[in-house]
């Protein structure tokens, strides 16, 4: 079977690639299409890919008005319904930027089955026009992407028809969903459960990552892109970061290792004794050797924290995707969430809250629990078995 | 929290790949730790620190820590040897064993004084690269050391941990075909099973990814209790384009592979694309070619019926061609069993004789020894090659029996259930 996998951005792909390799292992092929962030990252797992779309990076797109799909606009917040007539125009005119490209690449390299990201639409566009199933891989807690699907279907209905699909895009075959069903947000339509793996990238490991360590407890410092983004806009670590660092310093017996790209280590500034900044170490390779993870509600880092039952400090920044995060992490049990503004500036009350992190046994409980039921869900192996069953 | 030194999560192996410093030696394990990924295992790649890059590309997490001989001065110094002892088939005397540069005389280069400085380097590095398999080992323990033949480090690395040790073969050539100037795994030269008081063993398993007609382990005894039959899935380094050569239109197509080992280490004169190109085009064959830039460059003018396609993956450039021609190299030839395409081999020496023969006597392709292969002795053994069904129709066999192996997903279950079972522990 022949699979092209598309996905919005990097950290919607990173989910995707522990099945890429199921199915490659499998002996299937499969070739990552997308623009160059998309690309970089699936190069770095080292599977093929396929440029489509126009030059720049994934990331440029985000500020080029007209072209920007901001997944946080379609969820709903205080009640308000989201524009939705605002966001199909601007899927519609973002999908018309690369469609042909995409549609000449699988005339080139005719895929017998798309595999998506809930949000990159163009894949169910180019499933409906060729006549092939499209399976819907979610990237862990979310809880806005089933309402989306009839949104984005009507939004791409024309565009879909005028490239040859009599039907318009594909409706997904089959979701596939990482998140375990107790964490995820019964907002969305029940997905086919698959078993989250984590892959945040690779590195060569610090020696110290292997070895023993000093006594007291060790905590990941994890801010994801936002957190490199913002270190790298302002030239110095956002305030909060600041006071997470201190607070992490308050606390009697606590270390932490803060990841950051060596690149920004100059911008750091003096850092407490008891932080450690790495280089860039994904978070799956340093949260073995930690006993806690602290982050600005990135959904990665989440699923990362959940499938090694480490307990949470989610210090959850305000885009609608992280706060929606850190409510399902508290809800589950396994984390404790500092989304006030105002408690994130004060790094006594950050600190009160790593205390708590610490000491209730109850959410290691709970993110152990959570780890075995995601241990226990059918296996990438299987995933891939069914998704050749689809194109079958 | 007192497991979080422990494993990653519950139920989930600990394996470790040991690799020597040849990419197409390893290269055929990445999809079994792709697969082991998949599954939710933690993957070690233990390697020469000139791998590292290699590995990470894979997408695989590397651990240069080993410390090997450059593989093309290991084998330029065999040439030179063999060419001191009149076993040179060549006009022109063998490249020079450090530089590899062309040699006008054996008496340019001083071989016993250069032997001779090289060798407390040699043992300091098989120490150094020894002694750190065994620390990691016994650091990390892994429930199951998954290793390429040539590395030393992963046999060691699996006593040391107490576990087993699986040798996957990059191709048809195996433990049986050691001798008569063929090593596969890299000498013990620290002494490194005794220092450490570690019984030196022959592999606990072999993983063969070969089709029964060719395979080295279904030929005869076997070195190891548990033969593991995988199917092949190639993987030639990440792609830089996905989607293959393109449309080749019309004609009847060969597919030439040279890679850079020929070239480098038996010298320009075994660089026979130019005579491969033309022998095609005599034959009306169109030929696309993947070379290494530097062959390319020294080819100078080919035929115009030659495509050179760059950044293509050889599983992606074969579909299409009615046969293969190339020097022999494991990664080439078990790309073209896998598409069932048929292969003329013209080996120049290495392991690629023991590969080329192999496939030649399953009826899936030719050989020609790379000294004599003229244009003309090449025409021939195309046109023969391609007017014999039975060549296609072996190629075909060989790839229908490579799909019924076992995928890298399925020996991925085996090599974790041995390990959950407690299987995997030999003492």
């Amino acid at each position: 079977m022949r699979v092209i996998i598309n996905a919005l951005v990097s950290s919607h792909l990173m989910p995707m690639v522990p099945l890429t390799w199921a199915l490659r292992a499998a002996g299937h092929e499969v070739l990552v299409a997308g623009q160059a962030d998309v690309i970089a990252t699936a190069h770095a797992a080292g599977l093929a890919t396929a440029a489509i779309g126009p030059p720049g990076s994934g990331v440029a797109q985000w500020s080029r008005p007209g072209l920007v799909t901001r997944p946080q606009l379609a969820i709903a917040q205080d009640g308000q319904e989201p524009p939705w007539e605002e966001i199909g125009a601007r899927w519609e005119r973002r999908v018309a930027t690369y469609l042909d490209d995409y549609l000449d690449l699988a005339r080139r390299w005719p895929p017998d089955l798309v595999l998506t990201d809930p949000l990159e639409f163009g894949g169910q566009v180019v499933a409906g026009v060729l006549g092939i199933p499209v399976a819907v891989h979610r990237w862990g807690p979310d809880s806005f992407t089933s309402t989306v699907q009839g949104h984005a279907a009507r939004a791409l209905r024309d565009l879909a028809v005028r490239a040859g699909a009599a039907y318009g895009m594909a409706a997904p075959a089959l979701t596939l969903d990482p998140c375990p069903p107790s964490v995820q947000s019964p907002k969305l339509a029940p997905g086919q459960a698959v078993r989250f793996v984590p892959y945040n990238g690779t590195a060569e490991l610090p020696g110290w990552l292997h070895g023993g360590r000093p006594g007291g407890r060790r905590a990941a410092i994890c801010l994801g892109v936002w957190g490199t983004q913002t270190l790298v806009q302002e030239g110095r670590l956002p305030a909060v970061v600041r006071n997470i660092i201190e607070a992490v310093a308050a606390v009697p017996g606590l270390t932490a290792v803060f990841a950051v790209p060596a690149a920004h280590h100059d911008l750091l500034g003096p850092l407490p004794g008891g932080v450690t900044v790495a280089g860039e170490l994904p978070v799956g390779l340093l949260l073995a050797s930690c006993d806690l993870v602290i982050h600005h509600g990135g959904t990665g880092t989440a699923m990362t924290a959940l499938a090694h039952g480490r307990p949470q400090l989610v210090v959850a920044q305000p885009s609608p995707v992280n706060l929606a995060c850190a409510e399902l992490m508290a809800a589950c049990g396994a984390a404790v969430t500092v989304a006030d503004p105002g408690d994130q500036a004060d790094p006594a009350v950050l600190a009160k809250a790593l205390e708590r992190t610490l000491a209730d046994d109850g959410l290691a409980r709970a993110a152990g629990r959570v780890a075995e039921e995601i241990a226990a869900q059918p296996s990438l192996a299987q995933a891939a078995g069914q998704l050749a069953d689809l194109a079958a | 929290v007192t497991g979080a030194r422990a494993a990653a999560a519950p139920g989930y192996p600990r394996v470790l790949f040991a690799v020597s410093n040849w990419t197409s030696h390893y290269f055929p394990l990445v999809p079994l730790a792709w697969a082991l990924q998949a599954r939710g295992a933690s993957v070690r790649v233990l390697c020469p620190a000139g791998q590292a890059g290699n590995v990470a590309a894979a997408g695989l997490v590397a651990l240069p820590r080993l410390m090997a001989r450059d593989v093309l001065v290991s084998s330029r110094t065999g040439n030179y040897q063999a060419a001191r002892a009149g076993r040179w088939p060549y006009p022109v005397p063998p490249p020079h064993p450090v530089t590899g540069a062309p040699l006008d005389s054996l008496d340019d280069f001083d071989f016993e004084t250069w032997a001779a400085s090289q060798r407390a380097e040699m043992y300091q590095a098989a120490l150094a690269s020894t002694d750190a398999a065994v620390k990691f080992s016994r650091s990390w323990r892994p429930d199951v050391v998954v290793h390429d033949p040539q590395c030393l480090e992963g046999p060691l690395a699996a006593r040391a941990a107490g576990v087993a040790a699986y040798a996957h073969l990059w191709g048809p050539v195996g433990f049986g075909d050691v001798g008569a100037g063929l090593v596969l795994t890299q000498p013990d030269f620290s002494g490194a099973f005794a220092r450490h008081a570690l019984e030196r063993p022959q592999p606990d398993g072999i993983i063969d990814p070969c089709p029964a007609d060719v395979s080295p382990v279904a030929a005869g005894p076997s070195a190891a209790d548990v033969v593991l039959a995988e199917r092949y899935v190639p993987y030639h380094g990440a792609a830089l384009r996905g989607t293959g050569p393109g449309d080749l239109g019309s004609g009847r197509w060969i597919c030439v592979v040279w890679g850079h080992t020929a070239t480098a280490t038996f010298g320009r004169v075994t660089l026979a694309v130019p005579r491969i190109a033309k022998a095609a085009d005599e034959l009306g064959l169109r030929t696309l070619l993947l070379a290494a830039p530097d062959d390319l460059a020294a080819c100078g003018a080919l035929p115009a019926s030659v495509r050179t396609v760059t950044g293509v993956p050889l599983r992606l450039a074969l579909p299409g061609c009615v046969a293969a021609v190339h020097y022999g190299g494991a990664g080439s030839v078990m790309a073209a069993l896998s598409a069932g395409v048929p292969q003329l081999a013209l080996p120049c020496g290495l392991d690629q004789d023991v590969i080329a023969r192999r496939v030649a006597d399953a009826g899936a392709g030719m050989l020609i020894p790379n000294h004599l292969a003229s244009t003309a002795a090449i025409g021939a053994a195309l046109d023969r090659l391609l007017g014999n069904a039975g060549h296609a129709a072996a190629a075909a066999r060989q790839s229908a029996q490579m799909g019924a192996r076992p995928t890298p997903a399925a020996v991925a279950k085996v090599l974790a259930a041995g390990r959950l079972a407690g299987t995997g522990r030999v003492r």
